[in-house]
């Protein structure tokens, strides 16, 4: 008979990344030739909203989860890399910095009672505006929306004003004036509308935030050999196509949010340095907390 | 479930023991490593910390306490007072003050609760002094109280729009017309039923002349003043919706230290009350919480839906189905639960047979309006419940006819969805 | 026993009057942060983190005061047909189940947030806040709820006057 599993997935239905999963779920029923059966359930429709996750899924309350990583970093110190602002700037290194970082996450995942399965990134984050941002004098006194603890600390550090609200709170903030840009991914922008109340974006490759999927290690120990091997090649598969949706959705999102009427920035050499400058302080103060082989690691990235 | 709420168990309770032995006679297929026990318990853990350690909940609690201190402080007995002279022209008189006071609210507050209890609690018992009829007051305060989801800012709304990516803004607007035209149908049914039995109302007082009723709007200044802070702050862009409510409870204090009615007694008492329906009402949301959570993984909601979409219905028949089974979703659910588990399956459906997301939207908004004042688990009723004292049963009898007018909407809004297109059309893209 | 009774309407009462305390310093944060945003350009950056642990302090301390003062609502439909000892019998029953229900609430709570303390979980803000401390609030709240529900079942039992 097949074994059932229930995936939480924390986004809904037309998210890329929940069709990730369903696409993962497609490879493993036809991989094991129907004996696993994964029901992924959209929205947080399971009732978990993020920060709990790893420990959800290391007692078992859900089989298996996607977990935003820097969300769970309070967890384990090790999940907080791929949030790190400015360490990589385009997805091959974003791509270099998760094949040496997975080690690391593996580890982590095991010492809460699951297994990695895939890890993919979200688009990266820019700033979404309602002026033009070309120098630091132009992101002093905006109010941001970001998302999580370093995206208002290197904000504040530039002399922006960061908030945090929740994501369905945004629009409405938005329209009354309340904050005038959002940190946010281009696909994002193109998701909310942003176009409705807001006419610039800059594309500062703010972060490429992983996504992972996980397993329960006791469910994971229950599947024969042969179901494992079936669910690591589907993960495998699932991984390369979702790196390469991934950078797909960021460039057509990008043209669709321009064809809206957004005028699209680039970063001037100017910006760069302001910005490097505040990201290094983040990345310095996230390796006095870190371990010897986060150091190790992270030392050839931070400059 | 039904059993248990039968019993006489609390609520809360009843939802989390149907939850347990939902999971219990449900085929888990679990590893030997973990007992159903635990999974049961960690699940129900993880509820109650994470339905309750939420930053959009902490607003019912400050709309309740403003209402506390509003009814508390003698400041409710001066809207009441200045709208009289206005509503004395009218057939119903000071009954229509739940759809007009609800109405007003409904702008400044995100939900149906929040309206609902900050309104009941100004004017329910105001009305029994004053000899309205109460079941009529009871009723109109549940069905006006539903406002809050229609009316923006609106919660349910957020929600669809990201969901279905549907723009927000256009949901907001598209839910202005069929608001009011639910309000005014509310309004217009009281006018009938006050024409037909004068009964319901106290004997007619003197009829006013203008110079009374400027006099008397002077009484509702305050009150007056209060909205216009607490709605200015959210649409000037200096509160969230939700800070708006903290706004409106400094508002209240400041003004029940005007009028110099403000004692520690009855501050006392306002915030132990507020307490009270808090808990109560946050109890229930956990319970029910759990009991979606086990409903998720047992994937009723899930699987109905499926069936009903693969019926291969016309569009008409296929609404009216899906209508059916949000009312039966609706008894037992509370309305996000409904809409973020069937959403994924039953809009692309919806959509393929012809109808526009930002319509279904608005439809979808009736249903969870719906599912407030349905029974068992109507969120609306056991506000009025905590807030009047009036046994369920009497509260559904009164609520009856307000479900009848806001099904009639429904199939009003189905046969002319011009009603909903109208505003948003006219808005420039 | 009537001494262990009028003990825990005490310990209820208390919690009521933390509930409302805690309800109060939910105004109090949203409202300077307001201020110091609108005034002074700045933001706590806790103001929705505190208020949400807030508010289930808020919940969890209020459960059994409003409890004890019967504000807690259930459908009265059959309890209102049956005769006095029937009603003793089944309100017995009810309480017993619900203090079953608590207890085992209880025991997983307090494993979850043993849990959370043992794993050194902190939330993903710039407090960076133990989750454990915010947590903690809640096998309180449930224990107090199971004195109040324990002490209205000997209540019953022993058919002191009801409330
Ligand atoms: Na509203
Ligand atoms: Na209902």
């Amino acid at each position: 008979e097949a074994i059932k599993l229930d995936l939480n997935a924390v986004y809904g239905a037309t998210s890329f990344h929940t069709q990730g999963a369903m696409d993962f779920a497609k490879r493993v029923e036809a991989h094991s030739n129907g004996s696993v059966l994964i029901t992924v359930h959209p929205g947080g429709s399971l009732g978990f909203k993020g920060p709990e996750l790893l420990k959800v899924v290391k007692d078992g309350q859900v089989p298996m989860s996607d977990i935003l990583m820097g969300v769970v970093a309070g967890s384990s110190h090790a999940f907080g890399i791929s949030s790190l602002p400015r360490l990589v700037k385009s997805y091959d290194e974003a791509r270099a910095l998760y094949v040496d970082s997975r080690p690391l996450y593996e580890k982590s995942a095991r010492r809460w009672n699951q297994k990695l399965l895939y890890a993919a990134p979200w688009p990266p984050s820019g700033l979404i505006t309602k002026k033009a941002i070309v120098t630091r004098a132009d992101i002093k006194g905006i109010k941001t929306r970001t998302y999580d603890k370093n995206g208002a600390e290197f904000l504040r550090a530039l002399g922006a004003m960061p908030l945090s609200m929740p994501w369905g709170e945004v629009y409405a903030s938005l329209r009354t004036g309340m904050i005038d840009s959002v940190l946010t991914s281009s696909e994002s922008a193109k998701n909310g509308k942003f176009w409705e109340v807001l006419s610039h974006f800059e594309p500062i490759n703010y972060a490429y935030p992983l996504n992972m999927v996980t397993i329960n290690l006791d469910y994971w120990n229950a599947l024969s050999g042969d179901q494992q091997e079936a669910m690591l090649k589907a993960a495998s598969e699932t991984e390369a196509a979702q790196w390469k949706a991934s950078q797909a959705r960021s460039e057509e999102a990008l043209k669709a949010i321009a064809a809206e009427g957004i005028t699209v920035t680039p970063e001037s050499p100017e910006l760069t340095a302001e910005l490097d400058a505040a990201a290094r302080e983040i990345q310095k103060k996230f390796l006095k907390k870190a371990k010897k082989a986060e150091k190790a690691l992270l030392n050839t990235y931070v400059k | 479930m039904f059993l248990l709420l039968l019993s006489g168990l609390w609520i809360g309770f009843s939802l989390m023991g149907a939850g347990v032995m939902g999971m219990l006679m449900f085929k888990l297929n679990l590893p030997p490593t973990i007992s159903v026990w635990d999974k049961i318990g960690g699940l129900l853990a993880n509820s109650i910390w994470n339905s309750t350690n939420s930053w959009s909940l902490t607003a019912l609690p400050l709309f309740i306490l403003m209402g506390e201190i509003l009814y508390r402080t003698q400041i409710s007995t001066r809207l009441l007072n200045g709208l009289q002279p206005w509503l004395a022209g009218i057939p119903g008189r000071l009954l229509h003050i739940n759809v007009v006071a609800c109405s007003l609210f409904a702008a400044v507050s995100g939900s149906s609760a929040a309206t609902t209890a900050t309104v009941g609690k100004i004017t329910l018992d105001e009305l029994s002094k004053r000899g309205y009829d109460r079941s009529i007051a009871i009723g109109s305060l549940a069905g006006a109280g539903t406002l809050g989801f229609l009316i923006p800012p609106s919660l349910i709304m957020i929600i669809y729009g990201i969901l279905s990516d549907t723009s927000i803004g256009k949901l907001f607007i598209a839910g202005v017309i069929p608001g009011l035209c639910l309000a005014s149908a509310y309004a217009a049914y009281i006018m009938v039923r006050a024409m037909i039995d004068p009964s319901i109302m106290p004997k007619e007082e003197e009829s006013h002349t203008f110079k009374e009723k400027i006099a008397a709007s002077r009484e509702l200044f305050p009150v007056l003043l209060l909205i216009v802070v607490v709605l200015g702050g959210i649409y000037m862009g200096i509160t969230t919706p939700t800070e708006a409510a903290a706004i409106g409870v400094v508002g209240a204090l400041a003004l029940a230290v005007w009028f110099k009615n403000l004692t520690v007694e009855n501050f006392r008492e306002a915030v132990l009350s507020a307490v009270k329906t808090t808990s109560m009402i946050s109890f229930i949301i956990v319970g029910a919480a759990f009991l979606s959570q086990v409903v998720g993984f047992v994937g009723i909601a899930r699987a109905l839906s499926l069936y009903i979409t693969g019926l291969g219905l016309s569009p008409y028949v296929l609404i009216f189905v899906i209508a059916i089974m949000y009312l039966f979703l609706g008894m037992i659910l509370d309305g996000i639960s409904i809409v973020v588990m069937t959403l994924p399956i039953v809009l692309p459906i919806v959509v393929a047979a012809g109808f526009h997301p930002l319509w279904f939207g608005i439809f979808l908004v009736f249903m969870v309006e719906l599912s407030q004042i349905t029974p068992p688990v109507g969120f609306s009723i056991f506000v009025i419940e905590g807030i009047s004292g009036e046994k369920v049963g009497d509260i559904l009898k009164a609520t009856f006819p307000f479900f009848v007018i806001m099904i009639l909407m429904v199939i009003a809004i189905t046969a002319f969805p011009d009603i909903v297109f109208y505003l948003p059309n006219q808005m420039v893209d | 026993m009537k001494k262990f009774i009028s003990l825990i309407d005490a310990c209820s009462k208390a919690g009521g009057y933390i509930s409302g305390l805690f309800m109060l310093l939910i105004v109090a944060l949203i409202t300077v942060e307001i201020f110091a945003r609108t005034l002074f350009d700045t933001s706590t950056l806790i103001g929705d983190e505190y208020s949400a642990y807030f508010f289930v302090v808020v919940v969890m301390m209020g459960l059994s005061f409003s409890m004890k003062e019967g504000a807690h609502i259930r459908i009265s439909l059959l309890r209102g047909k049956l005769p006095e000892p029937a009603l003793k019998v089944l309100d017995l029953a009810v309480l017993a189940g619900a203090i079953a229900l608590t207890g085992f609430a209880l025991y997983h709570a307090v494993l979850m947030t043993y849990d959370v303390w043992d794993l050194g979980m902190t939330a993903d803000s710039i407090s960076e806040t133990p989750l454990y401390i915010p947590q903690l609030v809640i096998p309180v709240g449930l224990f107090l709820l199971i004195l109040q529900l324990t002490s209205d079942f000997l209540r019953r039992l022993l058919s002191f006057q009801i409330r």
